[in-house]
């Protein structure tokens, strides 16, 4: 992983997440979709309390935050493909959708974007660059009467440049709650 | 107020708003229902190693559920006999001793008291018997399943449970490997009563094609459970959805859940196909026909077989309920196979889940309706399909179809008969004045 040095490329990386952050406040939520790479792998791990290993006692290694993360057959939060996404950017279109109804309202503010340069991809006998996106994002949330609430999360990305564009190739969502105080985590995020 | 017919009418047709949102009936709620029922803790495959232990709570108590270096497995309060803190902190571990952080006294699996520290520097000796961790006087194993009571006097598990271990085998013993319930749970914080999701996953399949009608409308699932679908009571107070597929039904429907809208892939199809030759030869026919939709165990227990999940309601007042859920398998499945069942889980429930979401939703709006004020005369409607429920010549227990209410009622009348002995009992009653919003 080489840090990007490159300031126009930088630049295009902040401009594709604050993009993506001003159609998803908008619920341009089939528009977002035309941002993802189609074999988009996009998760949210489920985090929990599992105690420390003592064996790594005094060393860094023993905070890391993978302990906490679900992981092979444990349930993470979210799994998602972009079949699975398609489904969740169509929902709220429906009338039947009632959690939408009415309409939630979000203000998504993305930060701490740190890219990293990494192996390119070959599809289609193609070689596609790669970039490690880590970003942070902070997003007020609010739906009917007073039921507002604020999400903080980290998120891993990584960035694929298809045909010129940037295309979400690869989200992992980093949520700091055990128990979640917010009615979903369902939305796109 | 001795009687609580004004709070759930004799035939369980009318119920009271106050049933869902009142302090004074929480608090009688954790006396009579959680003080006095068996309640789910945990299943054996969390806590397969001697030291094994995880934590829950049995109503809003803390609780620690661990395996002996004997084998056994016993459940304890999580708090010190010194100053009251937890000794086991986080979700699930595995330890030979659960120290106290504040002043190190200790105690073993079982949660008897095995040092403390300070003794050391004085003559006197703490009495270990005495200040042991409370232990819940009664554990017993069904299929793997945990449960605990805070009521020595209980029933055994086995009468308690009934003929709902006909329907709860069919998810819990289908092969020799048994299941396997999965990881922490997915936990999430609703703004209902405990109650109600509880009553959503005793038979309530009326509301799926309605309130799930973004993603269930037109899936040939609802056809089907309309077609073969029937709610069961085994013993009042648990209930059940099933479907009884006629015995020339092709395996290929008859197979595990299949409702999830996640695309299962040919292995997945093929392998629980031919497992399902096992469900029958350890089950019998019968049940390899019968396809489970959702079950809950009185009074805090759901079962949704669809979708591999086991939860638990646990209350945390009135208006609010911690929902925690685990992905279920059987244990030989293949990890390929199971990360395709886990995916159809997590799509469509837990709290990310597509269907889920709906549901938070309307258990929030539904305490919402419940504490609002001058509708004290205006109790909720429960009475659907009175009385057409009946005997099965297959199916144990009462058999009713799928929007026939019954099942909710069966879940009330034992509800309020447990709270109302109890306060007999205890010499107790309810001022009914205080019962009403706007007393």
């Amino acid at each position: 992983m080489k840090p990007l040095t490159d300031l126009n490329t930088h630049y295009a990386i902040e401009q594709f997440y604050y993009r993506e952050a001003r159609l998803l406040d908008e619920r341009k939520f089939q528009s977002w979709m035309d941002i993802l790479a189609p074999g988009i792998e996009y998760t949210m791990p489920n985090r929990s309390n599992t105690g420390t290993d003592k064996t790594l006692q005094n060393t860094e290694a023993m905070l890391d935050v993978k302990y906490e993360l679900s992981q092979g057959i444990e349930a993470p939060l979210r799994q998602d493909d972009f079949m699975t996404l398609t489904f969740r950017a169509n929902r709220p279109t429906s009338a039947m959708a009632i959690a939408e109804n009415p309409l939630t309202r979000t203000v998504r503010l993305v930060s701490n974007i740190e890219p990293y340069k990494i192996d390119s991809v070959v599809n289609n006998g193609k070689k596609h660059k790669r970039f490690k996106v880590y970003n942070n994002v902070s997003m007020s949330f609010s739906r009917h009467g007073q039921d507002n609430h604020i999400f903080y999360f980290s998120r891993h990305d990584e960035l694929e440049k298809i045909g010129g564009e940037f295309k979400l190739a690869k989200r992992e969502i980093i949520l700091d709650w055990n128990v979640i105080t917010a009615p979903t985590v369902g939305m796109l995020l | 107020m001795q009687s609580l017919e004004e709070l759930v009418s004799d035939n369980a047709h009318y119920i009271s708003r106050r049933v869902f949102t009142a302090e004074e009936i929480y608090r009688q709620e954790k006396r009579y229902i959680f003080g006095k029922s068996w309640l789910y803790l945990s299943h054996e495959s969390q806590v397969p190693n001697a030291g094994d232990f995880i934590t829950t709570t049995m109503g809003e108590a803390p609780v620690i559920v661990s395996r002996h270096t004997n084998g056994k497995v016993s459940a304890s309060l999580n708090s010190c006999a010194h100053r009251g803190l937890p000794v086991a902190r986080g979700d699930r571990g595995n330890a030979k001793r659960f120290v106290c952080p504040y002043h190190a006294w200790s105690y073993d699996s079982t949660g008897k008291l095995c040092a403390v520290p300070q003794e050391r520097k004085l003559g006197q000796k703490v009495c270990r018997e005495k200040n042991s961790l409370k232990s819940v006087p009664r554990v017993e194993i069904f299929c793997g399943l945990i449960f605990g009571c805070m009521d020595a006097e209980v029933e055994s598990l086995e009468n308690f449970l009934g003929d709902m271990r006909f329907y709860i085998e069919c998810m819990f013993d289908r092969s020799s490997g048994g299941a396997l319930v999965v990881g922490a749970p997915q936990k999430w914080m609703i703004n209902c009563n405990w109650k109600v999701p509880v009553e959503n996953q005793l038979g309530d399949v009326a509301h799926a094609p309605i309130l799930h009608g973004a993603i269930l409308k037109g899936s040939p699932q609802v056809d089907d459970i309309e077609k073969y679908g029937f709610n069961v009571v085994p013993k009042a107070g648990h209930g059940l959805a099933v479907r009884l597929y006629p015995e020339d039904a092709p395996v290929t429907e008859r197979i595990h859940g299949m409702d999830g809208l996640t695309m299962y892939d040919q292995e997945t199809i093929d392998y629980m196909s031919e497992q399902h030759a096992e469900v029958e030869q350890r089950l019998g026919k019968l049940r390899g026909r019968i396809k489970p939709l959702c079950y809950s165990v009185y009074p805090n227990l759901s079962l949704l077989w669809p979708n591999n999940t086991l939860r638990v309601s646990h209350p945390r007042g009135p208006g609010k309920t911690e929902y925690w859920s685990w992905f279920v398998v059987d244990k030989n499945i293949p990890d390929s196979v199971k990360i395709k069942l886990q995916r159809n889980y997590t799509m469509m429930f837990g709290p990310g889940g597509l269907l889920e979401q709906e549901d938070s939703e309307a258990w929030t709006q539904q305490y919402i309706g419940n504490s609002i004020d001058y509708a004290e005369d205006r109790h909720l409607y429960f009475g659907l399909g009175e009385g057409e429920e009946g005997n099965h010549p297959e199916l144990p227990g009462k058999v009713g179809n799928v929007v026939n209410e019954f099942y909710v009622r069966e879940f009330y009348k034992r509800w309020r008969q447990e709270i109302e002995t109890g306060m007999k009992v205890d010499n107790r009653t309810f001022d009914a004045i205080a019962l009403k919003n706007l007393a």
